[in-house]
């Protein structure tokens, strides 16, 4: 990311799966968290400690000092599910059917991929962009 | 003859070359949170599962 600082633009999606314990709750707590401003703050320290159960994701709410009685609420009353079915809904309407799926610039990249991968893809993106203008 | 039988299988080749490349796929970005510049040259969407 910070290699093409400036360049790139990350747009995250919810795709949880439906058979994992904590796929649809992690969702639900990033949204959650974005409701009080902090999705990214959210979204880096869960990707760092990796737990999500529950208690892990209201732990990381009063980390990060959010209204942690509001969180808990709207975790426990599925207030964002609904906007997390809206992603997952579009997910399947655009026929990826794994994650993490990527679309940079409109090219799919399925699965977790080598950094290289991806370079490959930006790189080529950015030349296409240039080329254009 | 024979060549023009080659020059048509050329013209096949490239124009089923071409079919195979796939159309961009266009992802509405919506309300998604996004980090970076709006104007940045290369948007990535990410379908995340945490888990």
């Amino acid at each position: 990311m910070e290699e093409y600082q400036g360049k790139l633009r990350l747009v995250i999606k919810h795709y949880p799966y439906r058979y994992r314990d904590y796929s649809y709750l992690s969702a639900q707590a990033a949204e959650a968290a974005r409701a009080q401003g902090k999705f990214w703050e959210y979204f880096d320290l869960m990707m760092a400690e990796k737990k999500l159960a529950r208690e892990d994701l209201i732990g990381y709410a009063e980390q990060l000092q959010l209204d942690v009685a509001r969180f808990t609420s709207e975790l426990d009353n599925e207030t964002h599910l609904a906007r997390v079915e809206e992603d997952v809904q579009l997910a399947r309407s655009l026929d990826l059917f794994q994650t993490p799926s990527f679309v940079i610039n409109g090219r799919l990249l399925v699965g977790g991929r080598p950094i290289e991968k991806f370079r490959e893809l930006i790189d080529a993106a950015l030349a296409e962009v240039a080329g254009a203008n | 003859m024979a060549r023009l039988l080659i020059i048509l299988l050329f013209c096949l080749l490239a124009v089923s070359a071409g079919a195979q490349e796939k159309p961009p796929l266009e992802v509405p970005l919506g309300d998604a949170p996004t980090r970076g510049p709006a104007d940045a040259a290369v948007t990535m969407v990410e379908f995340i599962d945490f888990q």
